[in-house]
């Protein structure tokens, strides 16, 4: 591995390393456009603003995306393949890059670019029925496409860049640091969401892979940030040292990264970018690349209320799949010592995952928290949204299922006639949820479903995905079942 | 990559395969299978290539034995390209290679094993994304936890051994056989220990600079103050805590109360074993140590002392590197490591003895005749 000579943003028109959507190579259908009937959905009326609110931010000109979804002559001959990529949904292939199941488990996430039922059946009628353009005048008002589309959850506060690398195609896997990168701050900020994006020189039309990894070479950057002194080697000292703040792992193809609103992180005065476990992954070409991290800022005098919580959710010991077989599963398990709010669920498997589940067990209740599909070269944190965030007290067991596909079918493994095992290859296994959460003491954790309570009006027969001990703190006069009372046929509703 | 065709044609036989792994986490003590496993393709300095295997026994201790034959064979050409025949528990990774030549291109080696009426295959190519090199083995047996390097890391070499005396010996049941193997090493990777006491020390250093810095300009030393409203958790990146080698864990120990030396000791190993494990991905505690196993030939054998496991034991306190809390033992003063081996069954056994310094591993292997005991 070796350094490159430093390039600058704009070296690199057309592969800014947005998450772009990869429309596969197939021929495209060029489809005549029809006169509209005033019931009949249209480009213009109908489908310019989906494609507006989830596609064009990649799909746009010198986006990242192979071609851009802008104009109707734009749109018009891929017709066909945006129904297709859009009606997979929720699992690797689907377009836009989103993977939440939409029949289970809680349904608000921020930033969520995924289509509604109603937005799925418009398109698919669309493209069935001619793609027709429809009347110019029900256009939306067009996008102005500037570097802000960079950035998805905002544009940043500050702004780093990681020196280039250069990956030279075919090499092997590679695990290292990067040099430490100085940023350029005075005083002590709390941080609301860090997004890293990859940029890098990779032709999208024309990538060196047919297996994962064909658009990105950055597959982890496990990083933190600490004030460094003159005589320390940062690749020593990453983690653990006094002042060192930890940061989300930046994986393949990912999202931003949103903090809890009342639980900002710290980015310390001076402080410098430092990592010594970066996995790099060959894209199949001769590539050169950097990270290029966003960070925007709280107010400043803000305050966090939250101190994170520790994660350890996962098992990538003992893992076994079998060759020629899809929905494998594996399973880990963790007990929670703190009343825990979560804040995002963040699968992380390899190229043979095809989707992971988060399960809250209180007792003998289980429930569902979230159900995602999966696709290694479009790692997604799903953040969710303020006020449905699960709220679990400590003692709950979080289990994770994560579900692989080792056949034909996935494309992102090499050979499925081959058992596998555990790894950090891109084509080996892993499995973990890498999501973020905060600890809560007694009096917040009644705080918290207090407002919830409020926010939602909740009553005793309401029910809260995530948030086993939300009703309890409703005072409503009712029948009490006595636990005493509570026997073998005696449980309430028998 | 197979073509479209060949996709579609293993698509199809996958769907015709009836999935039997869904107890795959259950932890079977025996009567499980074994399937091969291909780890990837080394290039060699000459432009050959070694095909790298493995196996995975689903026994947590049944240690199985499947001769050389129609039941465990290298296909096309030679069946017998130095496999092993007894098969230890669970993950076995990197076990052995096979050369290939230059042009070996689009071919490919297939290895079948046959266990309990099941047959499983691993397929070796030089596609792509198998290209591996010392970094990807010390990667993925866990030397660099989630993946964390540095130069001095990936200046690691193997070990290297040398066998004392001959590698053909002869025995009889129940007579001890002297094996002594010296091993070398470079001293890396370092043990995390080592490593948290190197990082301890410049932090130390750093401190003191800055102290001297912070006196010289008259300033206040106030700049460590934030620092202590930090909690370990907050240095570590989300979810990958738990990551780093175990080994130390006794500062709870410090709460307890005035205790005789024998209790405190008895507590801190307590408190010790209280330590939850907690891997995310795969992690070896590294340093260097050597172990005898049985290669080929059923397991009659009795190693004095016992010798550390060369297997994935992935449980807590276990005699395997892979094993949470697991520390290197001492490295022999002279280099020379000393088993005792006896055998009770007669038979021709071949011991495998790697060198493993936590990252990278050699191998040398002897054989062993054992005949049955003289009538007196």
């Amino acid at each position: 591995m070796t350094h490159a000579m430093k390039i600058g943003l704009n070296h690199f028109p057309g592969s800014a390393a947005l998450a772009a959507a990869i429309f596969a190579l197939a021929l495209p259908q060029v489809v005549e456009a029809q006169q509209s009937s005033s019931d009949e959905v249209t480009f213009s009326r109908d489908i310019a603003p989906i494609l507006q609110r989830s596609c064009q931010n990649c799909h746009r000109p010198a986006g990242v995306a192979p071609m851009p979804l802008v104009t109707y002559r734009q749109v018009r001959r891929w017709a066909s393949r945006i129904k297709e990529k859009t009606a997979i949904r929720d699992r690797a292939g689907a377009m836009p890059p989103w993977y939440m199941e939409k029949d289970i488990g809680i349904q608000h996430y921020k930033y969520d670019p995924s289509l509604s039922d109603e937005e799925l059946a418009a398109i698919a009628m669309w493209a069935d029925n001619g793609a027709p353009e429809g009347d110019p005048a029900d256009l939306p008002i067009a996008l102005v496409f500037d570097d802000s589309q960079f950035w998805t959850a905002g544009e940043p506060d500050l702004i780093v860049e990681t020196e280039e690398i250069f990956m030279e195609a075919g090499s092997p896997d590679w695990w290292g640091e990067i040099k430490s990168v100085p940023i350029p701050l005075e005083e002590d900020r709390y941080v609301k969401s860090v997004e890293i994006r990859e940029v890098n020189d990779i032709d999208p039309t024309d990538t060196g892979r047919e297996t994962v990894g064909g658009r990105y070479i950055f597959h982890h950057m496990i990083w933190s940030t600490r004030v460094l002194a003159d005589s320390e080697d940062p690749t020593q000292t990453t983690f653990g040292s006094g002042g060192a703040v930890g940061w989300p792992v930046h994986e393949v193809g990912r999202n931003a990264d949103v903090f809890d609103p009342e639980g900002g992180r710290l980015l310390r005065a001076g402080s410098s970018v430092v990592s010594n476990s970066v996995h790099l992954h060959s894209s199949g070409r001769n590539t050169t690349s950097k990270l290029v991290i966003g960070f925007r800022f709280h107010e400043e005098g803000y305050e966090p209320k939250y101190r994170r919580a520790a994660v350890a959710l996962g098992n990538a010991m003992d893992i076994d799949i079998e060759a020629m077989e899809a929905g494998q599963e594996l399973h880990a398990y963790e007990v929670l010592e703190q009343h825990t709010k979560i804040i995002t669920f963040e699968p992380h498997l390899h190229a043979p995952g095809e989707r992971m589940c988060l399960e809250a067990i209180w007792g003998y209740n289980v429930e569902t928290l979230s159900c995602v599909g999966y696709d290694h070269n479009w790692v997604r944190g799903y953040a969710y949204e303020d006020g449905y965030q699960p709220l679990l007290p400590k003692g709950t067991i979080l289990h994770i299922v994560g579900y692989m596909d080792n056949t034909p079918n996935n494309t992102n493994i090499p050979d499925p006639r081959n058992w596998q095992g555990s790894g950090n290859r891109s084509v080996a296994n892993m499995f973990i949820d890498l999501g973020m959460r905060v600890r809560m003491s007694d009096e917040q954790f009644i705080e918290e479903m207090a407002g919830r309570i409020e926010r939602f009006d909740l009553n005793k027969n309401s029910h809260v995905i995530g948030c086993p001990l939300c009703m309890h703190t409703i005072d409503v006069p009712s029948p009490v079942v006595e636990q005493d009372d509570v026997g073998v046929g005696n449980e309430p509703g028998r | 990559m197979p073509s479209r065709f060949l996709r579609c044609l293993l698509v199809l036989t996958a769907a015709l395969l009836t999935y039997e792994g869904a107890d795959a986490q259950l932890t079977y003590t025996q009567g499980q299978t074994v399937s091969p496993a291909y780890e990837g393709f080394e290039v060699n300095a000459d432009g050959s290539y070694s095909l790298l295997f493995g196996y995975m026994n689903r026994n947590w201790s049944e240690e199985l034995d499947i001769p050389v034959g129609p039941d465990n064979f290298f296909s096309p050409g030679e069946v017998d390209v130095g496999q092993p025949t007894h098969f230890l528990p669970r993950r076995n990774r990197f076990i052995f290679k096979v050369r290939v030549p230059a042009d070996f291109g689009d071919q490919e080696l297939v290895w079948t094993l046959k266990h309990q009426g099941v047959t499983k295959v691993a397929y070796a190519t030089l596609r792509q994304d198998l290209l591996i090199d010392n970094m990807v083995i010390a990667s993925e047996t866990g030397a660099l936890g989630a993946g964390r390097s540095d130069p001095e890391t990936r200046s690691n070499v193997a070990p290297m051994i040398e066998i004392e005396g001959a590698l053909e010996l002869q025995a009889v049941v129940g007579q001890s056989v002297t094996l002594v193997a010296r091993v070398t090493d470079d001293g890396l990777p370092i043990t995390g220990a080592a490593r948290r006491a190197r990082a301890a020390a410049a932090r130390a250093a750093a401190d003191s600079a800055a102290a001297a810095d912070s006196a010289a300009a008259g300033g206040p030393e106030a700049e460590e103050a934030a620092d202590s409203e930090a909690d370990a958790s907050d240095a570590e990146p989300d979810s990958v805590a738990g990551d780093a080698d175990e080994d130390s864990s006794d500062d709870a120990a410090e709460e307890e109360e005035e205790v005789d030396e024998e209790t405190a000791a008895a507590l801190r190993a307590l408190l010790r074993a209280l330590n939850e494990p907690n891997r995310v991905t795969v992690n070896k505690s590294v340093g260097l140590h050597f172990t005898w196993f049985i290669y080929r030939g059923e397991n009659h054998s009795t190693f004095a002392p016992i010798q550390i496991k060369p297997w994935e034991d992935s449980r807590a306190w276990m005699n395997s590197p892979w094993s949470p809390f697991w520390q290197a033992p001492a490295t022999p003063e002279d280099d020379r490591w000393v088993v005792q081996v006896t055998f009770d069954e007669p038979g021709t056994y071949i011991l495998r003895g790697r060198a493993d310094d936590g990252a990278v591993y050699a191998d040398k292997e002897l054989t062993i005749t054992v005949a049955p005991k003289p009538i007196s």
